[in-house]
């Protein structure tokens, strides 16, 4: 047997239960919502290791998950501190096997090329300045949001 | 007592489908469902202005940056400033609703939330153009 209290409650909670699902786009569902906050590390390092042949170029892919500064950074050129290579930052074209470039550079390991950008899709470009003899290899320290 | 389970039941019910008056309105959703990504890619003379026209479909988001700037001759990034502009095409030319000096950059700008329609995007000398550039622009837009 339900008393009357019981009762009362049970008509209370029915009458409640969909605001506080959130599942009501009414005037109360703002404030009863649940939040969830995802936390995602950013910025992230990627590293970028390749050869290069000799006359030849590398492409990468880089995704923005966010608004924020992309920077790729030659770690290291061949065995050599002098050796200079091509390092080149923008946007894929629209076949995505070219990148545009809106930084550019050549530099030996420890050139560094940095922008803001939106979220989306980027991508960076290593190549012979004409200076390679052999196969070489390369690394590039990619930051991005 | 029954009866008043019974409306409580009621009351759910009707509060979950939205009967109960709120005299709620749906906020408008800008973002953008199916983005479109368009590259207008050319050459920038001196004095020169070339545009690309794209069509819009839906009322969302359009994105502009002008990402890639380049020595035409040497393909090396350079950081001459150009007019970007945005408008509408009028006959040979883009008639601009919004112009500014940049330089290429991966961060867009110009943003807007557009009607669907007709629109173009312009790259134009400023007077700073000394020798053929290469240009990349990036529209978004659904």
């Amino acid at each position: 047997m339900i008393t009357m209290h019981r009762a009362r409650l049970l008509l209370l909670v029915c009458a409640l239960t969909p605001f506080a699902a959130g599942c009501d786009n009414g005037p109360l569902a703002s404030t009863t919502a649940t939040t969830t906050t995802t936390t995602t590390t950013s910025p992230v390092t990627e590293l970028f290791s390749s050869q290069l042949a000799v006359g030849g170029y590398a492409f990468r892919s880089i995704t923005a998950a966010k608004a924020g500064t992309i920077s790729v950074t030659l770690t290291s050129a061949g065995t050599s501190s002098t050796l200079k290579m091509g390092l080149g930052l923008g946007i894929p074209d629209s076949t995505g096997t070219t990148c545009l470039f809106t930084r550019s550079t050549e530099t030996a390991a420890g050139g560094q090329l940095s922008a803001t950008a939106d979220p989306g899709n980027y991508c960076l470009r290593v190549w012979d300045l004409g200076t390679l003899t052999t196969t070489t290899p390369f690394t590039v320290t990619i930051v991005r949001p | 007592m029954r009866r008043l389970t019974v409306l409580g039941l009621i009351l759910s019910a009707c509060s979950a489908a939205g009967c109960l008056g709120s005299g709620t309105t749906t906020p408008v959703d800008y973002t953008i469902v199916s983005p479109v990504t368009e590259i207008f890619q050319g050459t920038l003379d001196a004095k020169g202005a070339p545009f690309y026209s794209f069509i819009t479909g839906n009322p969302d988001p359009v994105r502009v940056t002008l990402a890639s700037l380049t020595n035409a001759t040497t393909g090396a990034a350079v950081s001459t400033n150009v007019t970007l502009g945005f408008g509408v095409p009028d006959g040979t030319t883009c008639k601009t609703t919004f112009s500014v000096t940049t330089t290429g950059a991966l961060a867009s700008q110009y943003f807007q939330v557009a009607t669907p329609g007709t629109y173009c995007v312009i790259v134009a000398d400023p007077g700073t153009v000394t020798t053929s550039l290469a240009f990349a622009v990036r529209i978004i837009h659904s």
